[in-house]
């Protein structure tokens, strides 16, 4: 990947082909007599006693920001933020509007804004999330944080909301209005739940509607919980309604129909929907094989759907499985 | 509608729908034994690796490259390199500096390693619908699976079939096309007929060298070991046994060179059928291929550069050890 990064150009800085950069009135001088044709010959190889080094060359062409990063003041301190410039270039747009920026400019008023709800370790990677609140001006953001204050949500609250969904800030006052009326409408939550959620999840707050829509769809048709359960399920786990419908439609349909987990355990235990489906696949094949799959609290030598998905294999073969773990890799290869 | 509800029911119980009807489950995306002969060479380090996989070998070959770039980008990396500066007024002295270069920081020009930095090819496909070992080249080592492709090494399998249903497909996904009684099958019936394909293999692998089967050429090819075939398209089983017979589940042993996964599905197809019965394939799986065999494989979660290399390593040992693995003494057919 280094030697991809452009070559810095300082050296042959002052070489010849000199272009001015910041200080025009240099060249001018420098060329005035070449015009004329006076009688001093004038060429690229005279010497000339003025300080030229406010002369510089073009900037070269480079296909990241890597290239720019030694002449750049503002790129160079975004990088002791710990801001990570090779992910932001991978959208040439960002990019662009990252070049123009000037630190003490733009930069600057939003990062002493940022650092009262963001940890500072974490504004790095805020910025490389979503470089484009340096583009937002900072007294729209200031009203979106005064909206959630009146919205009663604790300092606390708004802190964690901000550091977990960069992008919260960029939606103004009105959308977050209306998408905290689709949940509450949705899920018929009063206004301590909404803040909950928008505290537990933020990012499922300013997330496709469509797809959230999607999932209620499937939830509750395809899979047959009622609207009392949609509400448990996005209190409890709302990364639910943020999964592809298709898997969630698939470990449902392994856990449901293949284990036989009724609805009101698995809502008990919800996260058994959030984990890869060959995972629980493997170890309940293994439960199974030794006549472990008991998922029923009632009854003896009770395994907890849980620990299917929670924890490494060493401790779920020790704790619930009863064996050596390489029991149960030799187990995995038989498969 | 996967898990409705049955909306009807006096207690509020669900009912427990089971509207796909799935086989057996061998479902590649959990059998997943990785092993295969990864030769992987990096900017820092040369190494060569063996791992085995399962499932859909380009979706494993996405999952290791990750792996691998993502675990040595963990490592700790080398100090940034300096740059010099000269700086100050041109018709003075000028100072000359050594500053850090900003632009070999990783967060300005990206991970030292990415996912392009890793070739990887497979010595032979394993189907989508297999699972087992499959050996993986990375890097330098895509030679050498070449090698172990064009030297035929035979791969073991076991397929696992049900009699009494035929499916479409010949495989338990396929629609359900006819069912059968199976009662009269016995295992000695099974022994016949498998060891009837055995011995037709075997004859038509003479036939190819084009020999006089009565020949002293031929029994000196013979007696080198198993005579294998010199193109990758034909089929040739090298033994068929059946290992477990419980009805309607059977699993059959096959050693062979050249077959592919839906050769096996036809193959227990036609047993059904040579049996007056009907049967599906419901699982392949990939045991040993050639000297790499199942133990040495990795599993999906031991996918992590700790592993890989210690993978890489063993099947060195492997192939110095028997150094005919690549090249095999017996003769190819013309």
């Amino acid at each position: 990947m280094f030697s991809r990064v452009l070559k810095d150009t300082s050296f042959s800085r002052y070489i010849c082909r000199y272009v001015q950069n910041k200080n025009a009135s240099i060249i001018q001088q420098y060329k005035v007599p070449n015009n004329i044709g006076s009688d001093t010959e004038a060429n690229a190889l005279q010497k000339v006693d003025k300080d030229l080094s406010g002369l510089t060359p073009y900037y070269p062409k480079s296909f990241n920001l890597a290239g720019y990063v030694n002449t750049s003041e503002t790129l160079q301190k975004l990088i002791q933020l710990n801001v990570n410039l090779s992910q932001i270039e991978k959208k040439p747009h960002l990019a662009e509007k990252i070049l123009k920026l000037n630190f003490e400019r733009d930069v600057q008023g939003h990062i002493f804004f940022l650092k009262d709800y963001v940890d500072i370790e974490e504004i790095g990677s805020f910025i490389t999330k979503n470089p484009l609140i340096l583009t937002e001006l900072l007294d729209d953001l200031r009203v979106r944080i005064n909206y959630l204050e009146s919205k009663c949500f604790s300092e606390t609250q708004i802190k964690r909301i901000i550091t977990e969904n960069p992008f919260w800030l960029m939606f103004s006052t009105t959308r977050i209005d209306r998408r905290f009326g689709f949940y509450q409408e949705k899920f018929i939550l009063k206004g301590k739940d909404v803040r909950l959620l928008a505290t537990k999840q933020p990012k499922l707050i300013t997330y496709n509607l469509h797809h959230v829509n999607t999932n209620i769809f499937a939830l509750k048709e395809e899979m047959g919980f009622n609207q009392e359960e949609l509400k448990q399920l996005v209190l409890k786990k709302p990364k639910l309604y943020m999964l592809g419908h298709k898997t969630l439609l698939e470990r449902f349909n392994y856990v449901h129909n293949e284990m036989q987990i009724p609805h009101h355990r698995i809502l008990e235990d919800p996260e058994v929907l959030l984990s890869r489906n060959f995972r629980i696949k493997q170890r309940h094949l293994f439960l199974s094989r030794l006549g472990r799959a008991q998922y029923n609290p009632k009854k003896e030598n009770y395994v907890p759907v849980k620990s299917l998905v929670e924890g490494t294999d060493i401790e779920f073969c020790k704790q619930y499985a009863k064996c050596n773990v390489a029991d149960y890799n030799l187990f995995l290869k038989t498969l | 509608m996967v898990g409705k509800r049955a909306s009807g029911s006096p207690d509020g119980k669900r009912s427990p729908l089971r509207c796909q009807p799935r086989g057996l489950r061998w479902d590649t995306s959990s059998a997943s034994h990785f092993t295969g002969c990864l030769n992987l060479h990096t900017k820092t380090q040369q190494c060569k690796h063996c791992c085995f996989t399962a499932g859909l070998a380009s979706k494993m070959v996405v999952a290791i490259r990750a792996d691998l770039a993502q675990d040595l980008n963990a490592l700790p990396d080398r100090p940034i390199e300096q740059r010099v500066e000269i700086v100050g007024a041109t018709n003075e002295p000028m100072t000359v500096k050594l500053v850090p270069n900003y632009a070999d920081d990783p967060l300005a020009c990206g991970p030292r390693y990415i996912h392009d930095d890793f070739r990887c090819s497979w010595a032979t496909h394993l189907g989508l619908f297999s699972s087992g070992v499959l050996l993986l080249g990375i890097n330098d080592g895509t030679k050498l699976t070449y090698n172990l492709n064009t030297s035929r090494l035979t791969r073991a399998f076991k397929v696992h079939g049900q009699l009494g249903k035929a499916t479409d497909t010949f495989f338990w996904n396929g629609k359900t096309m006819e069912r059968s009684t199976y009662s009269h099958v016995t295992r000695e019936k099974i022994d016949r007929v498998v060891a009837h394909m055995q011995s037709s293999h075997q004859k038509t692998i003479y036939e190819m060298t084009g020999l006089h089967l009565e020949s002293q050429t031929l029994y000196d090819l013979a007696s080198k070991g198993p005579i294998r075939p010199s193109d990758n398209k034909l089929p040739v089983l090298y033994g068929i046994k059946c290992v477990h017979y419980k009805p309607p589940d059977f699993t059959l042993e096959i050693q062979s060179v050249n077959e592919y996964d839906k050769y096996f599905w036809a193959l227990v197809h036609d047993l059904g059928v040579q049996l007056k019965t009907t049967a599906h394939c419901t699982a392949v799986q990939c045991l040993r291929q050639g000297r790499f065999d199942v133990n040495l494989a990795l599993l999906r979660k031991h996918w992590q550069l700790e592993h890989i290399v210690d993978n890489m390593n063993a099947c060195r040992i492997i192939m110095e050890e028997f150094e005919g693995v690549l090249k095999p003494d017996a003769r190819l057919t013309a």
